[in-house]
């Protein structure tokens, strides 16, 4: 009795669950944590922004318009004389916004395209999957700004243009790994011993499709802050006075000779912000993804 | 090879009429009476008639659709709302700026890229590689837009070597293609380095070692030539990224190109415009596409048969 506890709990040790793996991976990639911690960062500026953003985002003080960095303005003044640390904060929110409701409409669109491509196969996998590819030869900036030329520029309608430009990266990804989970025996037994298809799909092949899902809702969250603050510099994302760094940036780009604080600092907040969460990303997929782990 | 080219001309048909359909549908989704976005608020019954009457708004769509592609291939896309000139006219004499600049960025994403990884390849785990994988991640992360303002306020407001935009000379272009051009190079050298990685550990490169060759004979022509079909995948892909990062490279730099007029376009609801650059963008990318395929067989007989 006791001899079969000890096999067991030497069975339990060599065989590490799949998440305590990961986990053990993810612990070991310094960049990644690094990313993990600018996000973090980034989501408590966003959550906390009243409590923590030192001024009023939109408070003007027109006596110290383009003001300089200072103590008591730390990324200086717009050229309305607004707190521009306290606007990146706010920004962050905004980010964090369009970030998880883009890649939200991403998932909604491309998961049961994906899946119902990837499940059924035959003709249906070949019409969507031609749908699928044809919307992937467009580069997803162009797709997003037809969608904003069709509806309409501003915050909301660059949310939904982003989140229908990422729709078939999703759907080809989801597609792809229904496709490799179907072929596993557990699905297959469970299918002889009848479950229902819609069973299948979201209790026994979804759950095990999700590792790589989750790797590209990080990296897509990138592209879709990205994409945001590239509307909002173009005018058709978020409209002023929405403190979104991308228009913010594009409003301080007439000022660039006598004061490029008002550029720089909302560009340097975008270039941490999607190196976070690249780097947070590309960890995860080494983490999560034992196959890119071979060495 | 002529028959895999041929080949690939055919399947080249439908994309380019699916590209037709979806942006000319898409483009017929825009709420609202086209004859009144066309004409303005003000304009009366009579002159909405007369105008549905013309553009042919009052037939079905897929008559409509017949009728667009007809004039398409005669090369015309439509008059202007705004400025009542012929679109083919307008985006003609504004192509030539996006492809020189898309052609200069092609240029820095290759040489940047292809140094970047095949030296990151042949020294891996090393500073150099380390330099070059965090020199790529920032170019990835880096806005576009932001290294053309970083470019602007160094090299044109400060130095005073290249105008801050606008056209005239080569040396305009010179900040707009390096602001583009690296935005690309991360993702090249990266493809780059695990392609070079891979070829630099087959068999053939190391007989061709053991063969006594010069190491940048072994790498430059034995591995390299092994590498780059996916160097070339990567490349045409990033052409189409590129041709939408012309949009704000453009801005940022003032440049009348197809990407800065799609803005203004946008801003003034010129649909026919509208129309007409995105089709010419999606077709260019379409035409890449194509020439990418052209290019494995003559860079791998094998992908032909």
């Amino acid at each position: 009795m006791s001899a079969d506890a000890g096999a067991e709990a030497a069975a339990t040790v060599g065989r590490q669950r799949p998440s305590a793996r990961a986990l053990r991976r993810f612990r070991r990639h310094r960049a990644a944590q690094a990313g993990l911690a600018l996000l973090l960062l980034l989501l408590l500026a966003g959550l906390l922004a009243p409590l923590i953003a030192p001024y009023d985002p939109n408070a003007t003080d027109l006596r110290l318009r383009l003001a300089p960095p200072s103590w008591e303005h730390w990324f200086g003044m717009d050229h309305l004389g607004r707190d521009l640390f306290s606007r990146a904060i706010y920004g962050a929110r905004i980010s964090v916004l369009i970030g998880v409701i883009s890649v939200g409409i991403a998932l909604l669109g491309g998961m049961p395209l994906g899946m119902a491509a990837g499940y059924a196969g035959g003709r249906v996998d070949r019409v969507l999957s031609a749908v699928i590819d044809f919307l992937l030869s467009f580069p997803p900036l162009l797709l997003a700004i037809l969608v904003i030329a069709i509806f309409g520029p501003g915050l909301r309608n660059a949310m939904i243009a982003i989140g229908v430009s990422l729709v078939p990266v999703f759907a080809r990804l989801i597609r792809a790994e229904v496709l490799r989970v179907r072929e596993e025996v557990y699905v297959e037994a469970v299918r002889a011993l009848g479950a229902p298809h819609p069973r299948v799909l979201w209790v026994h092949i979804l759950p095990n499709s999700l590792p790589p899902i989750i790797v590209q809702v990080t990296l897509s969250m990138a592209t879709a802050i990205l994409s945001a603050s590239y509307l909002g510099f173009l005018g058709l994302g978020a409209q002023p006075p929405t403190p979104e760094w991308g228009a913010m940036l594009n409003e301080g780009r007439r000022y660039l000779r006598s004061a490029p604080h008002v550029s720089i600092f909302p560009g340097t907040v975008i270039v941490i912000a999607i190196l976070a969460f690249n780097l947070f990303g590309d960890g995860l997929r080494d983490a999560l993804d034992p196959r890119a782990h071979r060495g | 090879m002529w028959r895999y080219a041929v080949q690939k001309l055919v399947l080249a048909v439908p994309t380019v009429l699916a590209v037709v359909a979806f942006v000319f549908v898409a483009i017929r989704l825009v709420p609202g009476d086209p004859a009144v976005i066309m004409a303005g608020d003000f304009a009366d019954a009579a002159t909405l008639d007369r105008l549905r009457r013309e553009w042919g708004l009052d037939r079905p769509l897929p008559v409509q659709f017949g009728v667009f592609v007809s004039n398409l291939v005669r090369g015309d896309l439509g008059d202007s709302i705004r400025s009542r000139q012929p679109v083919v006219r307008e985006l003609a004499s504004r192509l030539g700026v996006t492809f020189t600049l898309a052609l200069g960025s092609i240029a820095v994403t290759l040489l940047i890229g292809l140094v970047a990884g095949i030296a990151s390849a042949v020294r891996p785990y090393t500073v150099v590689d380390y330099a070059s994988t965090v020199v790529s991640l920032l170019g990835v992360s880096m806005p576009i837009f932001w290294s053309g303002l970083i470019l602007i306020i160094v090299f044109a407001l400060r130095l005073d070597w290249f105008p801050t935009g606008g056209i005239g000379t080569w040396r305009h272009y010179v900040l707009p293609c390096l602001s583009l051009g690296v935005f690309s190079a991360g993702v090249v050298a990266r493809q780059t380095r695990s392609a070079m990685l891979e070829s630099l550990a087959t068999d053939f490169v190391r007989t061709a070692r053991s063969k006594g060759l010069p190491p940048h004979r072994v790498v430059l022509k034995h591995a390299f030539k092994a590498s780059l079909i996916p160097i070339i995948t990567i490349t045409g892909l990033q052409f189409g990224r590129m041709l939408a990062g012309a949009i704000l490279t453009e801005t940022v730099f003032s440049l009348p190109g197809l990407g800065s007029y799609l803005v203004t376009a946008i801003a003034q609801r010129d649909y026919p415009v509208i129309q007409g650059i995105v089709m010419v963008m999606a077709l260019s990318f379409t035409l890449v596409n194509l020439v990418t395929d052209l290019l494995y067989p003559l860079v791998n007989p094998q992908v032909s048969q």
